[in-house]
């Protein structure tokens, strides 16, 4: 046995060069993602301020909001109006400094930055958690259980559901359930917040027996098991419709894409000559497209941690796509960033992760790495 | 009879006795069970839900009783068709067009000519703004004063008078804008003006969140009629606030915009803040006269409710002469309501004031649930200190707490709620309702020992001193006993005392809980303070000098009151805060977000999150250290202290918050991730659930009138007017005045007065001399009839049409019906002279027969006579 061959088993494979050729590799992606890192955090900071110009927005905002208050407060009624001009200006001051709209911008958004790059997403200037923080960290992380509970979950049963279900179309192409699926695609361009709206008339309002929306019943039971179980249900209803809207079109894509791989000759001969299906299935279509099925699903996985938007507001579901709506809303620039930063991080971390697991899964990919893969 | 029967007839016997007292009550109505303590409702549970749609269909279902968000105008329809879902409305919040004023670096502005914005009142038809645009959801606008509201009644002739000049007239404003324009030196060629050889463009900066939009272009489409061209600029808020708030008017980015704004219930300072005072920075220029109209009103710089009220007619006027604001639609709030719920909204406010929760109930019913939901909730950190202004969380924290007054529903004036009593002396000159309450002095001496300030530095009371005056005096006599705090503790003198010496503590520098955000509201309104003496302990009683005064009296009590303690009673106990201030002290916890923030720690939150798990360190470290804040050190010893924090403990330990109150509700349990929040009703609170019950029989009087046939110029006429309220006579006692304009088919105002009572409830009438009806010109005229109650601010009105005939018509007609009776009696009396001359003829025939009679009877008498002496000459 040669020295090479006795390389530990998880690197099995892996020649002593083939290693280190990875190992400069993996270097180069790792910095060329801190850089995407900062530029993408950088630039989201630029976007969100709009240069600075949401600082005007804001600061004419507060003048119009302070100035009414105190024009209808009973308690300044009796005061001047010139002494309601001076409270109108300590008060727009004062909230100028709150909000840390006093520093010029570009300090600030260097000051983002840091943050954003070291994770300490600091504190949020108007939004505060459900639990009662004002810590970007808090805000987000109380968020994102929910999202994954909600999004997670239906990109994960969706995914295996439309690999599965595609693989089947793949091998019976021309049936009826073949024919079926691919006419119903265009089912897939009605975003799912719509079908939720759809499904809420119809298994809420019409037959009640799913809940209209929001995370728990009102009000919700003390009991903590029956507190879980109350919110799977609430879930239940934008699971289906996020799982509805996606099926035919991951179906049909997942259909496609396995009868590339189902047309290639290899797949020929291997049921020419009689090989179980489970068998050719298993080492013959999937297993060369593991890359991209892996692929797809990290990247599904961390996409749905994003939430959706649309879809939380139908459903009044306290998740990460709620939040984010609310802070650009709302112009608080540490919750958006926040939010960005931890995408960014997490799909950076995804792409070295997915880069590890090629070179271990692929050994196409492992001797092609000389040649800058 | 064995045992065991005899035990099972029992047990029937029982039962049946129970199950008859059950029906008993279900069939008892609610107002003869007995009233609880608390609120009426057993629970209130509010959660969130932004979706108009699923609310109503909650509701509906009866799953859901209230939402407290204004309905989208596109669900009104449902909503007024339904039979589960119904519905209040509050005005509020209202749209103006906002007209620069200003001169331009460069380019032209027509609108700095006050003919030009006052035209601009002619080319807005208010009525299919809020009518068809709206679809009712909203009420014409014609002047800065909300309709409906209490300013607004008070001065309704002349309001009336201006909404009749300025109806909807595109004539009347090309023939003023026609002429300003070439004034100007502005020339109108092929349909379009030019100045200085531009076309004169208009920025419309148009809002486009609402209904606004549309107001934008159909008032655009009018300009452009007149010959300008509109540049329409549809922004949202956040890209029209920089330009119309943030920058300068003389930039000349923009020359009108849609404006929403909030109206107060007194609005006698917009006047000055909409008008007069507007852009003076920036060099516009308003009508002196107007001017220091407006500065007197929005100074109070009047000496009686008659001087304001003649103040504001003239300003009312020249405010739409001067139409830097032009006025659109008072928007009405529609806020969904279940019809098995009753409860007294306010005017403006709908179900966010005080009186929501001291009446809400299910019709018929004692006890139950409600359910609310909000458009958001629990959004911000809840604490005394520093209360965040959210509706939805106020609307969650209102019903646990109780204040000194509280906003009446429908009316100025505030009602007592934990004051029992209070009295004020003014002295002479001060400008005030004259009420049973109030008493005018020469001079209101400050009692030397009267508490000025709380000295930080020296941790002691600082007196007023000698020789202080004051312009009023508020006494207020609490309510006795004051009841209980939501963890069982008793409400005392320390309670009240500890929150006067607290904004002291927060806003020295060196003081340990320095908050420089607080620094800036606690100095302005305390400048108007002098200082305060406690007379009694029981019940409390207290005198309050200052040097603030309000019109309203009860205002000015009130302003009064919350000088001397949080929101005029102290709601929040003491012993609750202490433990805050000690983690504050340690920088732990922040009350104010700006606090928190250069702290860099948590802002305290009473009701849920990261504070709880502080604050109850910082509560067993009070308990230990027997700690009692400085400047209650006279009212509480350190073992009463220790059990009051004890009690809180248990509070504590049992709910898991500490937001603890006095008022009717307290909080059960609040889940911040669910947005849910649960009240429940404290029944150990010291007043009974129908307390302010007549604040739902408060209703606005309705206007019917019996108009003479006609009336003529110079002879006296009256018109009955009959006040009334759901078919009964509206009480005499609770009725201010009745008054009525009569006014032309053009508007005009002829006449106006008072009409006068009679001695039947609810009826009045309007005597016109013959000096009045001269006043009157021929023609149909139409009377209105406003009645103003004590109790609800919006006046009812009712009108009638009625004729007025010139002398020489009436005459004539006067004449002719002389005639016609005359007429009418020679026929009667020619029919009388037929009859007469056949009953002649009758008598005389009967004469004639009658004589034929008689002469047949004398012959007859003659012939027997001779016969009888023929007889008798025989015999012999």
């Amino acid at each position: 046995m040669r020295k090479q061959d006795k390389s530990p088993s998880f690197f099995s494979g892996f020649s002593k060069n083939e290693f280190k050729r990875f190992l400069t590799y993996f270097v180069k992606r790792l910095f060329a993602v801190l850089i995407s890192v900062t530029i993408t955090c950088y630039l989201t900071i630029l976007i969100a301020e709009m240069g600075g110009f949401v600082d005007t927005v804001v600061i004419s905002q507060l003048k119009d909001e302070i100035r009414n208050m105190v024009r209808t407060s009973p308690e300044y009624a009796s005061l001047s109006p010139q002494q309601q001009e001076e409270i109108i200006a300590i008060k727009l001051n004062l909230t100028i400094k709150e909000r840390g709209l006093d520093t010029p911008f570009y300090v600030r958004s260097l000051v983002y930055l840091k943050n954003a790059l070291t994770l300490d997403l600091g504190r949020a200037n108007i939004l505060v958690s459900d639990s009662g923080s004002r810590r970007v960290q808090a805000i987000i992380f109380e968020r994102l259980p929910y999202t994954i509970l909600l999004f997670t979950t239906a990109t994960v049963l969706g995914f295996f559901i439309n690999i599965l279900f595609g693989l089947y179309l793949a091998r019976h192409r021309g049936s009826l359930m073949d024919r079926i699926m691919v006419g119903l695609t265009f089912l897939s361009s009605i975003p799912g917040w719509f079908y939720g709206i759809i499904f809420i008339m119809i298994f809420a309002m019409y037959l009640g027996v799913l809940p209209y929306g929001g995370l728990v019943s009102i009000p919700p039971p003390s009991d903590p098991l029956l507190y879980a179980l109350d919110i799977l249900k609430h879930a239940l209803l934008p699971i289906l419709s996020w799982l509805f809207s996606g099926l035919w079109l991951g179906v049909y894509a997942n259909r496609n894409f396995f009868l590339i791989f189902s047309t290639h000759g290899y797949v020929t001969v291997a049921d020419a000559k009689g090989l179980p299906e489970r068998r050719i299935l298993s080492k013959y279509i999937i297993k060369p497209a593991l890359p991209t099925i892996v692929t797809n699903l990290s990247l599904g996985i961390i996409g749905s941690w994003m939430g959706a938007m649309v879809t939380e507001s139908v459903f009044n579901w306290p998740g990460i796509g709620s939040l984010t709506y609310k802070a650009i809303n709302l112009k608080d620039t540490p919750i958006i960033v926040g939010t960005t930063v931890i995408y960014a991080y997490l799909l950076g971390l995804t792409m070295l992760i997915l880069d590890i697991v090629y070179s271990i899964i692929d050994p196409r990919i492992r001797t092609g790495l000389s040649g800058g893969y | 009879m064995s045992p065991r029967s005899v035990d099972f007839k029992k047990y029937v016997a029982m039962s049946i006795f129970l199950a008859t007292v059950a029906l008993t009550q279900l069939a008892i109505p609610a107002s003869a069970q007995q009233v609880p303590n608390g609120g009426w409702l057993d629970e209130i549970i509010f959660f969130k839900e932004n979706d108009a749609n699923k609310m109503f269909d909650l509701i509906e279902k009866g799953e859901a009783h209230e939402w407290q968000w204004a309905a989208p105008v596109a669900l009104i329809d449902r909503i007024k068709a339904s039979d589960k879902v119904g519905y209040v409305s509050s005005a509020g919040v209202f749209y103006t067009l906002d007209v620069n004023p200003c001169t331009f670096r460069s380019g032209f502005n027509p609108f700095v000519n006050a003919k030009m914005r006052e035209a601009l009142n002619y080319i807005v038809d208010r009525e299919y703004l809020a009518y068809t645009i709206m679809k009712g959801a909203g009420r014409p606008k014609y002047t800065i004063l909300v309709s409906g509201f209490p300013d607004y009644g008070q001065i309704i002739d002349v309001a009336k008078m201006i909404e009749s000049k300025y109806k909807f007239n595109l004539d009347a404003a090309k023939e003023i804008i026609y002429k300003e324009m070439a004034d100007m030196g502005a020339v109108l060629k092929d349909g379009k003006w030019y100045y200085e050889g531009k076309a004169v463009t208009i920025k419309f900066i148009i809002r486009t969140e609402d209904a606004r939009r549309d107001f934008g272009d159909f008032i655009s489409s009018q300009l452009e009629k007149l010959g300008f061209i509109v540049d329409r600029q549809y922004k949202p808020a956040s890209e029209a606030f920089p330009i119309r708030y943030g920058g300068d008017a003389r930039d000349g980015l923009w020359h009108l915009y849609t404006g929403g704004y909030e109206a107060g219930f007194d609005q006698s300072g917009d006047f000055w803040g909409f008008f007069a005072g507007a852009y003076i920075e920036q060099g516009a220029v308003h009508d002196p006269v107007f001017s220091e109209i407006a500065r007197r009103l929005s100074t109070a710089d009047y000496t009686s409710l008659e001087e304001k009220l003649t103040l504001m007619r003239k300003a009312l006027v020249m405010s739409v002469e001067d139409s830097t604001f032009v006025g659109l639609v008072d928007r009405l709030s529609i806020f969904m309501v279940s019809k098995d719920v009753v409860a007294a909204y306010h005017l403006s406010a709908g179900p966010w004031r005080m009186p929501w929760s001291r009446t809400v109930r299910l019709k018929d019913k004692v006890g139950g649930t409600i359910k609310v939901g909000e458009q958001d909730l629990l959004v911000e950190e809840m604490n005394p200190v520093a209360l965040g202004g959210w509706v939805w969380d106020a609307a969650v924290y209102m019903p646990t707490q109780d204040y000194g007054f509280m906003e009446g529903p429908y009316t100025v004036a505030l009602i007592p709620l934990r004051v029992k009593e209070y009295s004020i002396e003014v002295s002479r000159g001060v400008a005030i309702k004259q009420t049973p309450e109030v008493k005018k002095v020469d001079q209101v001496r400050v009692p030397p020992d009267a508490i000025a300030a709380w000295d930080v530095v020296n941790k002691k009371y600082v007196n007023v001193g000698e020789n202080k005056y004051a312009r009023a005096k508020v006494t207020l006599v609490y309510d006795s006993p004051l009841g209980k705090y939501h963890d069982s503790t008793d409400i005392t003198l320390a309670d009240f005392m500890f929150w006067f010496a607290l904004g002291f503590e927060r806003t020295s520098s060196s003081s340990k809980i320095y908050d420089e955000s607080a620094v800036p509201g606690f100095i302005a309104t305390m400048k108007q303070f002098i200082g305060f003496k406690v007379i009694r302990s029981n019940p409390v009683t207290v005198e309050i000098y200052v040097n603030m005064t309000h019109i309203e009296p009860t205002r000015l009590a009130d302003w009064a009151a919350q000088r001397f303690t949080l929101s005029g009673f102290p709601y929040f106990p003491w012993h609750d805060l202490a433990v805050a201030i000690l983690a504050r002290q340690d920088g732990k916890l922040g009350f104010s977000a700006l606090e928190a923030k250069s702290l860099g720690c948590e802002r305290v939150n009473f009701m849920y999150g990261p504070s709880m798990t502080i604050l109850n360190e910082y509560l067993d470290k009070a308990i230990r250290e027997k700690y009692v804040p400085e400047w209650i050190k006279d009212y509480v010893t350190p073992d009463e202290a220790v059990a009051r924090y004890q009690k809180l403990k248990e509070f504590y330990n049992k709910y898991k918050h500490f937001w603890v109150g006095c008022g009717p509700y307290y909080l059960y349990s609040t889940d911040p991730v669910g947005k849910v929040a649960v009240l429940k009703a404290f029944r150990e609170y010291v007043y009974k659930a129908d307390r302010f019950d007549w604040l739902l029989k408060a209703s606005t009087p309705e206007a019917s009138l019996k108009v003479p046939e006609k009336i003529v110029p110079g002879i006296g006429a009256n018109i009955t007017v009959t006040i009334s309220s759901k078919g009964e006579p509206y009480p005499r006692s609770n009725i201010e005045k009745v008054m009525y304009l009569i006014t032309d088919p053009a508007g005009n105002m002829l006449l106006s007065g008072v009409a006068g009572e009679t001695t039947t409830e609810g009826l009045y009438q309007i005597r016109l001399n013959e000096t009045e009806t001269s006043k009157l010109p021929p023609g149909t005229h139409t009377v209105t009839v406003y009645a103003f109650s004590n109790i609800v601010a919006v006046p009812g009105s009712g009108e009638a049409t009625i004729a007025v005939i010139p002398p020489a018509s009436y005459i004539t007609l006067e004449l002719n019906r002389v005639r016609q009776e005359m007429e009418a009696r020679l026929s009667a009396m020619e029919a009388l002279n037929t009859q007469v001359s056949n009953l002649s003829s009758e008598v005389n025939s009967l004469k004639s027969t009658l004589n034929m009679a008689v002469g047949v009877g004398v012959v007859a008498i003659i012939i027997a006579i001779v016969a009888v002496v023929l007889s008798i000459r025989k015999k012999q």
